[in-house]
């Protein structure tokens, strides 16, 4: 397990998560759900007449095809060929042989949702035993067929082998037989020592479609008789319109209709084009929405103001107001930031008698169901959610709002409807990693070492408005709107702060490593009218940022190198250490001298189950920031495929990169100033550093990758500017706060 | 109006002034172009006019006519990938995915221009390509790849 410093409340969001995972569990084996007798569904790509299909998950074919439903929505960060090894690894066959689909909404895989770097974590027993379990079935209908005992058979490469008479019979030539025989309810893994598929660099399973355009996300699905609509969404949260003028759009060649929905105005028409063209066309006026003259800049200043009667301890260790030493004191801020996935929201709502059909890519289809369900007054059931590919997600695809816009659209109109958000859109029309605020203090003794540590944050609650995903862990049993009320009173509950601080608010400031003797974590929450959400690594994000950049700052006041100095505090943490040991080898630290006008940072961390360190070498050219390479040490136990573990540490990198850089949204009198790829950059190929990468196995299991390598990056490049410079950067992103401190010291080269 | 695209006439009805992006989508069901910003400011959709790479969403069709429009589904067959599509899956590349015709569109206008591309000339063409998952390491690598595999190749072969 992981090591931290007694660590109250450890990792609720994962226990969370665990609920996710322990609901699939449950429903590996069994038979059909009461529940499920209401529940809408349409034939998918593993339910095939006379083929075995033990559990909800494996289709083996009489045809020799294996089939495996990847009930983890495949975002990028290669879950579906995570699934596929697991699979292939105890039905013996290659990786290749294995065809996966993503299925359709439904209560045999308990509460469907990807996030928190959980898909290997939670998928890592189970999908490996309904493999075997299948596997066990053909097996046993070999011994059956020729009348000896199963131990004397062995699968290999999709067939099952009797070395002692050498016979063999093919997967598909078993399944008849397969057919009648009990489901194994234990089935026996392989060891460690027997894997031949776990822990390979194997292909991704999705590569070929995604490189021949085949590949068919939300944006590519056409259902018969689509209307398809552009969004004209309110300038400031809240707003709704007061009059609106859509007579000349209406008249618009194409043009189906426009309607005022719940969030905004939707213009339907037969092509997206023509929706686009005759948005234009509509004169809308608003009101002035939940804060009208709100700016993200005020907000700045409000949370730096704000008393903290209403904060909460997140965690309280030995006692931090008798701590000796030299007190350091030091605050820090972060901007909002948009998620910006390639591929804009969108999603298809048809509305019929029985319920309502929807397609899109979203990380939590069960979610989906519940909000469609409540919006239209259904049960769950009667919602189906088909899910393709999400390109592209990092969070945002957590939360409905561009369902919910097809639906509304899809009433009006009476047909199948395709909402695509535009990148303005995307980026204005909510959902933003939260702006924060942090004062961070820190003792140092006269032998430099680190006495106390305390860490006082304040920001919107993300907690307070995942009510609907709250709910959507509740079983069917409950009524939607009583699942609704409860979900979305829990999350308020817990986003007031009036019984445990905001656990994701506080991560990354609480489970540290560092032997601290005295050490407290405070949270307060504050209201803002700008929606936020998780954004990949979260709390992390924000806190390691903080917490890893003020250590540095204590390390430079002892007088001490940087690297050294995380190292003797680390000494009863080994999977910390040895993360952080690793990356200073890489990167040749205190070994290697780098070229004059580069120096390097140093910061580590532990997330999502794993253990990551990073060292960045950066410099100045003409004024901005160059990061120049990027070593990075994640301990993530055992790789389940290193090469794709390695390619998550190269996105995490360019991603954190790019909003340490540059990342910020601001909101000037309620309305989001960016709005496309010009205002809210990314990094791109020339801009790219070298990224060398190593994997340490602390662990048997395995922990999480697509998100824990995001968190030390600004941190690391933070110290490493401060020893270029002398400027001690603060505020994210980095460029912009390095060229305000530039400007007021001309002497900062 | 009549279009050339991946070598087949295709007959389209619209104005001459929609985006070339939106009539391969929805009049042509060419989907492996994508829409990312509308603005070409991110790559998702470049396809090749008469051998050149163009962002579709800001291309009126109109201007088009007539002209070779080549697409992600024109850039190999089944029998023979191009060979930056075998360096892409060599090299694992995509990760969502949904950025990749673009920036193999891209690549494969570079490859033309430059068959043995220095990674300064990579760097020139591919940095108006955004990819959010951050793959541009193994971009690089893979055109890499696919550049010394066709170099080391008889010549012809796909475009």
């Amino acid at each position: 397990m992981s090591e931290t410093k007694r660590r109250p409340g450890i990792g609720r969001r994962r226990f969370l998560l665990g609920m996710l995972a322990g609901t699939a569990g449950l429903c590996i084996y069994g038979g059909v759900r009461a529940s499920r007798a209401h529940e809408r569904s349409v034939p998918e790509l593993g339910d095939i007449e006379g083929a075995l299909k033990p559990n909800a998950y494996v289709t083996v074919t009489t045809d020799d095809r294996i089939i495996l439903a990847c009930d983890k929505q495949e975002m990028g960060q290669g879950t579906s060929t995570g699934y596929a090894m697991l699979a292939a690894e105890e039905l013996v066959v290659p990786v290749e042989r294995v065809e996966i689909y993503f299925p359709d909404s439904s209560s045999k895989f308990g509460t469907m949702g990807t996030g928190g770097s959980g898909s290997i974590v939670q998928g890592f027993v189970p999908i490996r035993e309904v493999a075997a379990a299948t596997r066990m079935m053909l097996v046993s209908a070999a011994a059956q067929q020729w009348g000896v005992d199963a131990s004397a058979l062995r699968a290999e490469n999709g067939s099952v082998i009797d070395d002692a008479s050498g016979r063999s019979a093919r997967y598909g030539e078993l399944v008849a037989v397969a057919r009648t025989l009990p489901v194994p309810q234990e089935p026996t893994l392989k060891s460690r020592e027997q894997f031949r598929v776990i822990g390979t660099p194997a292909r991704r399973v999705d590569n070929h479609a995604k490189v021949t355009g085949a590949a068919t996300f939300g944006l590519d699905i056409t259902v018969p008789n689509m209307a398809k609509a552009a969004m004209i969404h309110p300038p400031r949260q809240g707003a709704t319109v007061t009059s609106i003028d859509s007579d000349e759009a209406k008249q618009q060649p194409g043009v189906v209709d426009v309607v005022v929905t719940e969030r905004g105005v939707g213009v339907v028409a037969e092509r997206y084009w023509q929706a686009v063209r005759a948005a234009r066309l509509v004169k809308i006026e608003w009101t002035a929405g939940d804060m009208p003259e709100f700016t993200s800049e005020s907000l700045r200043a409000e949370m730096a103001a704000s008393p903290r009667e209403r904060a909460r301890n997140a965690l309280d260790e030995g006692d931090v107001d008798k701590a000796e030493g030299a007190l350091h004191e030091a605050v820090y801020e972060v901007p909002y930031l948009a998620h910006a996935p390639m591929e804009p929201l969108n999603a298809i709502a048809h509305i019929t008698d029985e319920g309502c059909e929807i397609w899109t890519g979203s990380q939590g289809p069960t979610g989906v169901q519940d909000a469609v369900a409540l919006a239209l007054g259904l049960e769950r059931g009667a919602v189906l959610v088909h899910t393709p590919f999400l390109g592209g997600a990092f969070g945002r695809r957590s939360h409905p709002e561009a369902v919910l816009d097809a639906v509304w659209l899809s009433k009006a109109v009476g047909r199948p409807v395709q909402v695509i958000w535009t990148r303005e859109d995307d980026m204005r029309s909510g959902r933003y990693r939260p702006q924060a605020w942090a004062r961070i203090t820190g003792r140092l003794d006269g032998a430099g070492a680190v006495t106390s540590l305390t860490f006082d944050t304040i920001s919107q609650s993300i907690m307070a408005e995942i009510g609907g995903l709250l709910g959507s862990l509740m079983p069917n049993a409950i009524p939607p709107r009583m699942r609704a009320w409860l979900g979305r009173n829990s999350a308020r509950l817990v986003g007031s702060n009036a019984v445990v601080a905001d656990f994701i608010a506080t991560e990354g400031a609480t489970h540290l490593g560092y032997a601290i003797p005295n050490r407290r974590v405070t949270y307060m929450p504050i209201k803002a009218p700008v929606s936020v959400s998780w954004w990949r690594s979260v709390g992390f994000s924000i806190n390691t940022f903080v917490v890893e950049s003020f250590l540095d700052e204590l390390a430079h006041a002892a007088e001490q190198d940087p690297y050294q100095f995380r190292r003797k505090m680390l000494g009863e943490s080994p999977r910390w250490l040895g993360v952080l040991d690793a990356v200073a080898e890489l990167s040749g630290w205190g070994t290697r001298e780098l070229p004059p006008g580069t120096a390097r940072g140093i910061a580590v961390a532990h997330a999502f189950g794993s253990y990551c360190a990073e060292v960045i070498e950066a410099r100045i050219d003409d004024g901005q920031i160059k990061v120049t390479k990027v070593y990075a040490a994640l301990d993530c136990g055992l790789a389940l495929n290193p090469d794709l573990v390695e390619s998550q540490i190269e996105g995490s990198v360019i991603f954190g990169l790019t909003a340490a850089l540059w990342g910020e949204i601001t909101v000037d009198k309620g309305v989001v100033q960016q709005g496309n790829f010009d205002d809210y950059r990314m990094m791109r190929m020339h801009e790219t550093p070298e990224i060398v990468s190593k994997l340490v196995e602390g662990a048997p299991e395995p922990g999480g990758v697509g998100e824990p390598a995001v968190a030390p990056l600004a941190p690391a490049l933070a110290n490493a500017i401060f020893t270029l410079t002398g400027e001690r950067l603060r505020r994210m992103p980095l460029q912009a706060e390095y060229a305000r401190r530039a400007a007021a010291s001309p002497k900062t080269s | 109006m009549k279009l050339k695209v991946n070598e087949e006439e295709r007959e389209v009805d619209v104005p001459e002034d929609v985006p070339l992006l939106w009539v391969l989508r929805e009049e042509l069901g060419l989907n492996g172009t994508k829409f990312g910003c509308g603005r070409a400011l991110c790559g998702a959709c470049t396809v090749h006019v008469d051998g050149a790479p163009k962002r579709a969403c800001v291309t009126a069709v109109g201007d088009v006519a007539g002209q070779a429009i080549t697409t992600i589904e024109g850039l190999g067959d089944e029998a023979q990938l191009h060979a930056l599509q075998q360096a892409w899956m060599e090299h694992n590349v995509p990760q969502c995915g949904y950025c990749q015709p673009g920036q193999l569109m891209m690549a494969a206008a570079l490859l033309r221009s430059k068959p043995e591309p220095t990674d300064a000339d990579i760097d020139a063409v591919m940095a108006g390509s955004i990819c959010r998952c951050g793959t541009y390491p193994r971009i690089r690598k893979a055109i890499h790849a696919a550049a010394k595999a066709r170099t080391g190749a008889p010549k012809g072969g796909t475009p």
